[in-house]
Formats: structure tokens, C-alpha cells, sequence
């Protein structure tokens, strides 16, 4: 078993093959060695992010991780690109805050897979909406000043605002 | 500044500009002193830029800013692609914020798709844009034959990843003779079309792909580009996706498609083969159907054939694949004879090896399709998916041509037979008929006629939900079901599924002992906008008609007087079916519109609790009719 800290000073105490499905704690604990009882601290991830985060990895052990280096960009089907399967969807199906939290956490924790779910959601939710809908979906503003928009709009004239 | 300090001046400026007494103590200026505007003139545009700056940092504290660059690059890449990477349409996302912006105009990789596409109007100019913000970047190019893209690919063949190309056969013979090399060359996409005056024709290989010029290449799809020499096929070694194909119309090609043999030897040079497909690419010759040595591709993840039938098996005959693999089979009849269901029988035999295994998936539903086809997909999922959200490939799709109801029901036992169905949940019919207008539709012109639905429905598992349209296939399945269920008990099985799964269940079990429908809305609905009221209320009549002989059915597993035991609406898009609530809920053990339950109590329990509601609010309003509280409770 392995503990981990949260900034929080949460601890949890899980399966190694659960842990390890982040690059990173595996990482460590390949440096620690085996038999070290030290909580490894996590200070960019907090309790309830952190949570979430072991239950993706509880659901998905045991399967392949995928390969440091696997490019998507040849996968050019759409489907591949925003298909996220029932389980995850449903995983991932929380508040704005938290679904980014938890893109960070996968992020910094170096979970490749649950950071591809984190990251389709969100394109998912962008895909097919105008401009003024993503700024709205996303709380936030046009800053640009009107020079700058003419500017933009004029450099890329071929750019559709709907 | 910091974004406090720009907020307090604005602050102050406004408070400013709001007092009146200011304004008016103002000296008055004389008409040719233009310094003064001049002044004010600039502090509005330096107001502006604070306030925009205001907005930045606005921005910068909305939750998705607290993603680094790289993360909404990927997000970015995502939407592109899954919007269409060779569109513009994700271009919108620069015109978000500041910070998109720069996000997107920093990478190259967002740039790298390069296509004519989109309007004319500025695809020369959008194409060196494009190229110049790609920053080096490896390109995908999506582009006709012509001399425009000649250049443009002569230029940049060293950083040229992914090449798909469109045109006529004549453009096709020096396109790449400027091209040394493609280093990056990873995925090439050759598609030939024919016009009035330029008919398909045979091209030679390219000279980079004999000379091997392009040492990444691992991705080729040839859309009706046949060579002059079929042996030359071979020189597409060691890719993972293959994709031979031609239209069927471009009969000028069929003489000099590359043999079975042919194929075997192609295929033999890429033993990682992760895709394969094959459309109306062999020559059809008898003679060339022979025993060839066997070709493992455990890589393979999705084997599309789409052919004549004895083609189609001959190539399975020398592959072996994991039986995890995708496949595909739309098996044409053979040419030369009237041998079609001994063929499917042979071809379902390469099914069933294939997913009788324990290490196949488990087939959980289906999907049937039928015209002057007949058409199963089969998926591992429960429900199967929508294909308005997904296009998820199923684990097998069988296609077969039939033309009589005879055919259809011939065909059905073959496959249905083959596969491994105990596991199936889900039957989604919902595809079977489209016409719900027709009165008296003709035996023949119906998808499936009640004796078709007997045969499918005789060898599908017990218990199973089946999800149909309320149409006139709605009938025609009610009749076929319960005609099989009255047949069944008096019924020894005979063929060797159907013993085994009496032995299973029982004599009177078969062919189920339980239905679940999904009466959902018709497609005709979707397409003409109205339904016509009779027809509907005939529908609906016919339904309580035959779930009432449902009820009454006394076999060994279903007593007499057991209901039906779920009819579900999804979507209902007429009111007809609240109308016939009351008395469908006679006929079922549970009815429900979309997930909630219809139950004529807790309706009448709400509908009273309302009432009152309605009483009380006019009586504090003193409105007319009021009346007492508990006078008319039970209205």
C-alpha cells in the first residue's frame, strides 16, 4: 500500500497498481525504492481533487498504459478525437472548477489517459458553439480593444464567427 | 500597474466625469485650439486599453485560464479535428480572447491542416498564412491534382506528414516528378475520379514509392487508382492501414484489378497491419481461387471487406486475426452463379470462429436493417448507440443482398444461427420500415413481413427489448412474435441451435417468454413533419389487440394473464400514445414515456393535489369559483 499527501494534508491510502497509474508516483517510487513507509506529498493536488482522481485510476487499473510518446495526431477521425467512453463520461460529468482541477491534477500527476478525457470534455463542450456561447460557457469577456478585433477579423478574413 | 492600481483610476475617472460642476467649470476653449482634443482624444484610447486590459485580467481569473498553453493547445487541437481538421470553422476560437489567440497563433501544429476546402475567394493567399504560422511543423495537406498543389508540394515535400490528393488520371502521370523524397511521409490518400471526358484509367507507381522514398509511410488508402501492373502493389510493404478500393461504376478498371494473389502478396508485406479494407479491389476470377499460405495479422484491429462472396471468403480463408478485431462483411453475390446461400453458409462459418471464442466480445445488441438488403451490426455495448452521437463501429456488420421476404428469412438463420447471442439484450428495429402512410402495405414492399419477424424472433434469446417505431413494422413484429410463441409449445425445435436452447429453456419457453418494446416515434415523422390521426389510432388499436393475445398466451413459461412486462415510448412526437395510456397500462406490467412511470393513481393523486392548489391560490385572490377546500376533491 502507499500513502499519498494532498496540500491539504489529507492522506490516502492506496493499492500500488492504483498509484502507479500516475507516471509521476510511479517515478517516485521507483527512487524511494520499495520498501519506504514515507506518505508521498502531492502539494499541487488537494483532497477532493485528489479523490476523484484515485477513482478514475481504481476503475482503470490494470489496463495498458498508454505509450510516453503516442502522438494522436495521426489519428485524424473525429470520432477518436471527442469519443469518450460511458464510464468516463459519466466520471467526468462535474462542475466547471472541478473538471478543470481535475485536468491539472492529471496534468502534474502525469496521467495521460484521464488528462485525454479531461481535455475531449472540454472540447466537447466547445465544439459547434459561436463565440459569444464559449466566452458565456466559460465566464469570460472579449478584451480584445476594437482595433485589435478589426485587426484579428482582417488577418483572417477565412475565420467564421458563428 | 497592477489590475487594483488600473481599477482605481478608472474609478476615479468616472467619478470625475460624472460631476456635473466639473464639466461646467470647465474654461470654455476657443475653436482653433485642437490640443485639448487632442488630449482627451488620447486618454479615450488610453481608457480603452485599460478597460480591455481590465478584461484581460478578468479573464485570466476564469477558471479555464488556469490552464498552461500546451493544455488548451490540445483542447484547440481536439475541437479542429473533431469539427473537421480541413475546415476553417475552428478559426473562430482566435476572436475568444486575447489569450486564445495567442494560444493558437503560437503553434504551429493548429496550422498544419491545409486543404482548398473552403472559399476560393482566399485560398492562395489563406494557404501561405497558413503555412507560415505552422512554423515549421509537419503539414497535412488535403488538395486537387493540379499545378497549383504540384508546386505547393514540391516546396514543402520535407515536412509533407499526411497527403491526400483528388483528380483525374491524365494529371496524375507527372505529379510527383518534382518531388525527390517524402521523409515525413507517414499517410497518403489517392483518390482518382472520372468525367465525361476523362474516364479512370491506369496509372504507373509512383516513382518515390518504388524507389522507397518515403521510409515513414504507414497509411495508404487508393480510391480507384489501379496500376498498370497488379505485381506493384506489393511495393506497399510495411504499412498498419491499407485501404483498397474502388467504385463499383469504374467497370474500365475491373480487367486489370490485381489478382487474389495478388493481394495475398500485398498484404503479406505488412505484417503489422492494424486496418484493412478492401472494396470491389480483386479481380474476380475463378481460376485464381486456390489455397494460399496462411497470413497472421495479430495487430489487426478492424478488417472491412466489401466484395464478391467467394472473394471475400477465399481472403479469409488465408488470414487469422485476433477475435478481437472489428469486421465488416457486405458480401455481394458470387457473378457467376446462384450459390448465394451456400456462400453466406461458408462465409458464417469465418464468423463463427471468429466470435465463438473466448476471447471475443460479448455480444450485447443489434441492430437490424432491411431493403433490398438485409443488414445486422452487432455491439458489445448494452444499448445500441445512437448513430446521430456516435459512429462507433460495431464488433461485426453482415450485409446480404435478398430480395424476397424468402431470402431474408433464409439468410437470418444463417447468421443469426452463427453468432453468439445468448448474452443479447437489445434488438434495435428501428430501421425495418419507414412508411407508416401506407395502408395495406403490400407483403412485398414491407421490410419485414410478420413471417420474417417469426424467424428472427424463434432464434433470439428470451427476455429480450426491442425497439421499433410505431409504424406499420410495429404489427407485423407483435404478429410474428406471438404467432412463434403460440407455435412454440406444440413445437419439437429442429436444428441443432434451437434443440440446444430448448434443452436450455424448455419446450414452451421458445421463442421467448418475454418482450420488451420500445414504441418509439417514426422516422416519417421526422421527415414529413405530421402523422396521419387514423393511421395512428389503427396503429395503436393494433397494438392493444395483440398485447391483449399476449396476455391471454398460455405457454409453459408465460401463464396465462402475465402482461407484458415493460412498453416504453422514447420520444414520442404525437399525443397518441398518452391517448391510448389508460388502456395500454391494462395490457403491461409497467408502462413509461421516456423514464417515467406511467401510473394511473399517482396521476390522479397529482392531478387532485393540483386542484387544490389552484382552488387556494384563486380563493386568496378572491377570484370567482373558489368554492371550499374540500368540496370537490374527488372531481
Amino acid at each position: 500500500m502507499i500513502v499519498l499527501k494532498t496540500s491539504d494534508n489529507e492522506t490516502f491510502t492506496v493499492e500500488r497498481d492504483v498509484a502507479e497509474r500516475s507516471v509521476l508516483i510511479k517515478n517516485m517510487l521507483d527512487d524511494i525504492g520499495e520498501n519506504s513507509e514515507q506518505a508521498i506529498p502531492l502539494p499541487n493536488v488537494n483532497s477532493s481533487v485528489l479523490k476523484k482522481v484515485l477513482e478514475y485510476c481504481e476503475h482503470h487499473r490494470g489496463e495498458p498504459l498508454p505509450a510516453a510518446d503516442a502522438d494522436t495526431s495521426q489519428d485524424d477521425t473525429r470520432k477518436r478525437t471527442t469519443d469518450i467512453s460511458e464510464w468516463d463520461q459519466k466520471f467526468i460529468t462535474v462542475d466547471q472548477e472541478m473538471l478543470f482541477e481535475i485536468i491539472l491534477a492529471a496534468n502534474y500527476l502525469d496521467i495521460k489517459s484521464l488528462l485525454d478525457v479531461g481535455c475531449k470534455t472540454v472540447a466537447n463542450m466547445i465544439k459547434g458553439k459561436t463565440p459569444e456561447e464559449i466566452r458565456k460557457l466559460f465566464n469570460i469577456v472579449n478584451d480584445f480593444t476594437p482595433e485589435e478585433e478589426a485587426q484579428i477579423k482582417k488577418e483572417n478574413e477565412w475565420a467564421e464567427d458563428r | 500597474m497592477t489590475p487594483t492600481e488600473i481599477s482605481n483610476q478608472l474609478d476615479h475617472l468616472a467619478k470625475i466625469l460624472r460631476e456635473p460642476m466639473i464639466m461646467e467649470s470647465m474654461p470654455r476653449l476657443q475653436l482653433s485650439r485642437t490640443s485639448e482634443r487632442e488630449r482627451i482624444r488620447k486618454a479615450i484610447d488610453s481608457g480603452i486599453d485599460i478597460l480591455a486590459d481590465l478584461k484581460s485580467y478578468r479573464n485570466a481569473i476564469a477558471s479555464i485560464s488556469f490552464l498552461p498553453d500546451e493544455l488548451l493547445t490540445d483542447i484547440f487541437y481536439k475541437v479542429m479535428i473533431s469539427e473537421g481538421a480541413w475546415y476553417t470553422r475552428w478559426c473562430r476560437l482566435i476572436l475568444i480572447c486575447r489569450r486564445w489567440h495567442r494560444v493558437i497563433m503560437n503553434n504551429g501544429k493548429l496550422w498544419s491542416w491545409i486543404s482548398e476546402n473552403d472559399s476560393s475567394a482566399y485560398h492562395g493567399e489563406r494557404v501561405e498564412v497558413w503555412k507560415t504560422r505552422s512554423k515549421g511543423y509537419p503539414l497535412s495537406f488535403k488538395f486537387s491534382i493540379n499545378q497549383y498543389s504540384s508546386n505547393l508540394l514540391a516546396q514543402n515535400a520535407h515536412r509533407v506528414r499526411l497527403l491526400e490528393l483528388l483528380g483525374y488520371t491524365s494529371d496524375f502521370a507527372d505529379f510527383f516528378s518534382r518531388v525527390p523524397s517524402f521523409p515525413m511521409l507517414e499517410n497518403l490518400r489517392f483518390s482518382l475520379q472520372s468525367s465525361d471526358e476523362q474516364p479512370v484509367t491506369l496509372v504507373n507507381v509512383p516513382l518515390f514509392l518504388v524507389e522507397g522514398r518515403a521510409p515513414r509511410l504507414r497509411r495508404i488508402c487508393l480510391e480507384n487508382v489501379v496500376f498498370t501492373s497488379p505485381k506493384e502493389l506489393q511495393l506497399l510493404a510495411n504499412v498498419t492501414h491499407l485501404e483498397l478500393t474502388r467504385s463499383i461504376d469504374y467497370r474500365d478498371l475491373v480487367t486489370a484489378l490485381p489478382s487474389l494473389k495478388d493481394i495475398h502478396d500485398t498484404i503479406q508485406q505488412s505484417p503489422a497491419l492494424q486496418t484493412l479494407i478492401i472494396r470491389h479491389y480483386v479481380n474476380i476470377d475463378i481460376r485464381d481461387i486456390q489455397s494460399f499460405p496462411t497470413i497472421s495479422l495479430p495487430d489487426l484491429g478492424l478488417l472491412n471487406l466489401n466484395m464478391d462472396i467467394q472473394i471475400m471468403t477465399a481472403i479469409l480463408q488465408f488470414l487469422t486475426f485476433p477475435h478481437t478485431t472489428h469486421t465488416s462483411y457486405i458480401a455481394h453475390p458470387r457473378y457467376d452463379g446462384p450459390l448465394y446461400i451456400r456462400d453466406i453458409k461458408s462465409l458464417m462459418i469465418h464468423v463463427r470462429r471468429h466470435l465463438q471464442h473466448r476471447d471475443a466480445p460479448i455480444i450485447r445488441s443489434a441492430k437490424v436493417e432491411s431493403g433490398l438488403y438485409l443488414a445486422f451490426s452487432f455491439f458489445q455495448r448494452d444499448d445500441y448507440p445512437n448513430p446521430i452521437f456516435s459512429d462507433e463501429d460495431p464488433e461485426t456488420f453482415i450485409l446480404v443482398y435478398t430480395i424476397t421476404q424468402r431470402e431474408n428469412r433464409r439468410m437470418i438463420a444463417k447468421i443469426i444461427n452463427a453468432l453468439p447471442l445468448e448474452k443479447l439484450t437489445t434488438l434495435d428495429a428501428t430501421s425495418i420500415t419507414h412508411d407508416n402512410h401506407k395502408l395495406n402495405t403490400n407483403y412485398f414492399e414491407q421490410m419485414f413481413s410478420w413471417e420474417t419477424w417469426r424467424t428472427l424472433i424463434r432464434l433470439l434469446p428470451v427476455g429480450l427489448t426491442i425497439r421499433i417505431g410505431v409504424n406499420d413494422a410495429l404489427p407485423a413484429l407483435l404478429r410474428g412474435a406471438i404467432d412463434a410463441m403460440e407455435r412454440a409449445p406444440n413445437t419439437v425445435p429442429s436444428g441443432r441451435r434451437l434443440k440446444r436452447l430448448s434443452r436450455q429453456q424448455g419446450i414452451g419457453s421458445l421463442p421467448f417468454s418475454n418482450l420488451v418494446l420500445m414504441a418509439s416515434h417514426n422516422l416519417s415523422i421526422y421527415l414529413n413533419g405530421t402523422v396521419d390521426a387514423e393511421i395512428q389510432e389503427r396503429l395503436y388499436n393494433t397494438l392493444l389487440t395483440y398485447l391483449s393475445r399476449y396476455r391471454d398466451l398460455d405457454t409453459k413459461l408465460k401463464p396465462k394473464g402475465k402482461l407484458l412486462e415493460t412498453l416504453v415510448f422514447r420520444d414520442p412526437q404525437t399525443s397518441h400514445c398518452y391517448d391510448f395510456a389508460a388502456r395500454l397500462y391494462e395490457v403491461t406490467d409497467k408502462l413509461s414515456f421516456g423514464d417515467s412511470v406511467w401510473d394511473p393513481v399517482k396521476i390522479r393523486e397529482q392531478e387532485r393535489q393540483w386542484r387544490k392548489r389552484l382552488r387556494r391560490a384563486r380563493k386568496r385572490l378572491g377570484l370567482p369559483g373558489s368554492g371550499s377546500d374540500h368540496s370537490s376533491d374527488d372531481d
